[in-house]
């Protein structure tokens, strides 16, 4: 046995799969049965200990629990679906980054912003004032009007004393680019957000006038704007809003984000980005990338996913099957049950795939437009492989999977394979072979002489 | 035909496989397959009699009344199994 310790440590491997009560017996039965194996097949016979374990780890589970686990009543499969879209939705709308993507532009001409950057996808703050400079006088063609902000950490004087705050320097032109009611101009302004406001000012209706010490600088209080009111990149609770002259006062190498209204006849249409060439006055030349800060209306964006997708899914050739006309006359009501279920489903699985889209977004991961058109083709094909499994008198999951036919009889290979409802309902056929005369899947109705099979519940037995 | 074969008198999972030629990963499931419906069951032989064979005790396998009536109705529905399956000459399974 000393020389088997290779097999031995697959077979303690797979034993974790077991439960723990039968987990020793487990053990103790593979192990006394490794001991008769020659060694040439020893490693061979491990491994199908895994199938072993795996079975018993799925019979040891409660016949209710597994139920769940396959959502195998068509309540608990609406069940679950309402669950992960409830969670899904109130996700995406509580978190702020997510919702940010989802709620339409606060701004009035978001179609027409774009940030401008030196690279396609910056990663932070990358544009220096001094490139902020050459953009402003060179590219008026391209734009109507470009500003600078700066996000930072700055010191602030409130009525708590001196605390840091998550801050924006930026043009003076920042607020008006983004149609943003932000007070009246002043050479050094402050616009609080309501959060700071309340956080540090302890929401007093008298702010706006006063005058605040941030950064260094004496600026008044302008306005308190909400947090939706600020959809650009980088956190900030207030905005140190300065006149060229203070701006100019900043090094040269200073890093931060540049946005800018695109002239209506400069965009390109139906693109992500694009790059243009800015040329200054003495003929120096830098290359730019322009990112638009809407995409367009998100729930218009799902609409054309969802009908590309019902005219992909046809080309996928997955169908519902053929199902036969049931001799024993059904309750008018049951009729369109099926129908009422698949319509319930595709409705639950609609609103999963954006909200799930823009949290994977919003946590970073890449994603491109053509990923929501195919996230809805999985998921759709995904209700129509669940409705197919799906026995039609009364919804639940059809179990018991049969090969059928023999093996040398078609091609090599089973010609079949048949799964019943525990109900006793019915057998569905599914041909793994197109041939005449079964092309497709095929339901067969059981009549009441086959009830003395079915008499125990649903649920309770699988192989 | 696992089935088959503990009636003939293969009454441990190795014996089963040899005799089916069946991998192990498909013989034991179906074991408990078959014990979960009651058709066989299963009883660690005693400690004293493995250690005067110098090997582990065996867990052995043997058919319940209703696995003999299963396996009955099987062979008339299929004679050509118990062809398939040779008979064990020496049972070895104890109480």
């Amino acid at each position: 046995m000393k020389s088997k310790w290779p097999q031995l440590a697959i077979l303690r491997a797979a034993s974790w799969l077991t439960p723990l009560n039968q987990r020793a017996d487990w053990l103790q039965e593979w192990q006394s049965e490794l001991w008769y194996v020659p060694r040439r097949r020893a490693t061979e016979f491990c491994l199908g200990a895994f199938r072993d374990a795996l079975w018993m780890r799925r019979n040891s589970l409660n016949p209710l629990v597994r139920s769940w686990i396959r959502l195998e009543s068509p309540l608990q499969c609406l069940g679950f679906l309402a669950v992960l879209a409830g969670a899904s939705t109130l996700l995406a709308y509580g978190l702020p980054g997510p919702r940010n993507l989802i709620l339409p532009s606060p701004y009035r001409d978001s179609g027409d912003l774009a940030m401008v950057s030196l690279t396609e996808r910056p990663s932070g703050p990358a544009v220096s004032l001094e490139s902020y400079r050459f953009l402003q006088a060179g590219a008026q063609h391209w734009f109507n009007n470009i500003a600078y902000y700066q996000p930072m950490a700055a010191w602030m004087r409130t009525a708590r004393g001196l605390v840091s705050v998550p801050v924006v320097r930026a043009s003076d032109n920042l607020f008006g680019l983004l149609s943003v009611d932000a007070g009246p101009a002043r050479p050094v302004s402050l616009v609080l957000s309501q959060a700071a406001w309340r956080q540090y000012f302890d929401s007093d209706p008298r702010v706006v006038g006063r005058v605040v010490e941030v950064a260094g600088q004496r600026a008044v209080v302008a306005a308190v704007i909400s947090a939706d009111s600020w959809r650009l990149p980088g956190k900030v609770e207030a905005w140190l809003i300065e006149d060229a002259e203070h701006l100019a006062a900043l090094p040269e190498s200073s890093q931060g984000f540049v946005v800018a209204h695109i002239r209506t006849t400069a965009r390109p249409r139906l693109q992500p980005f694009w790059h243009i060439w800015v040329f200054d006055a003495e003929g120096k030349s830098d290359g730019f990338y322009c990112t638009p800060l809407s995409a367009g209306p998100p729930v218009l964006s799902c609409l054309i996913a969802i009908l590309m997708t019902c005219i992909l899914i046809p080309a996928t050739t997955l169908t519902l099957g053929d199902y036969a006309a049931s001799r024993r006359p059904a309750h008018w009501a049951t009729r369109p049950r099926r129908w009422v279920f698949l319509a319930a489903k595709i409705a639950l699985v609609m609103p999963i795939v954006p909200c799930t889209l823009v949290l994977a977004v919003s946590a970073g991961l890449p994603f491109a437009a053509q990923g929501l058109v195919v996230a809805y083709i999985l998921v759709f094909r995904w209700v129509l492989a669940d409705q197919r499994k799906r026995c039609p008198v009364c919804l639940r999951l059809l179990t018991n999977p049969v090969r059928i036919g023999r093996p040398s009889k078609m091609f090599l290979d089973w010609y079949g394979t048949e799964l019943m409802c525990t109900q006793g309902h019915g057998l569905l056929h599914v041909p793994e072979i197109a041939t005449s005369c079964y092309a497709t899947q095929q339901w067969l109705y059981l009549d009441r002489s086959w009830s003395g099979l079915f008499t125990e519940p649903a649920g309770a037995r699988h192989g | 035909m696992i089935l088959q074969a503990i009636g003939a008198g293969y009454v441990y999972g190795f014996s089963v496989m040899e005799v089916t030629g069946l991998p192990s990963g498909t013989v034991y499931p179906a074991m408990r397959r078959l014990e979960r419906d009651e058709l066989i069951r299963s009883q660690w032989e005693r400690q004293s009699i493995a250690d005067a064979a110098l090997r582990p005790p065996r867990k052995y396998y043997k058919l319940t009344r209703a696995g003999n009536s299963t396996l009955e109705a099987v062979q008339k529905r299929y004679p050509l199994l118990a062809k398939l399956v040779p008979t064990e000459e020496v049972g070895t399974y104890e109480e």
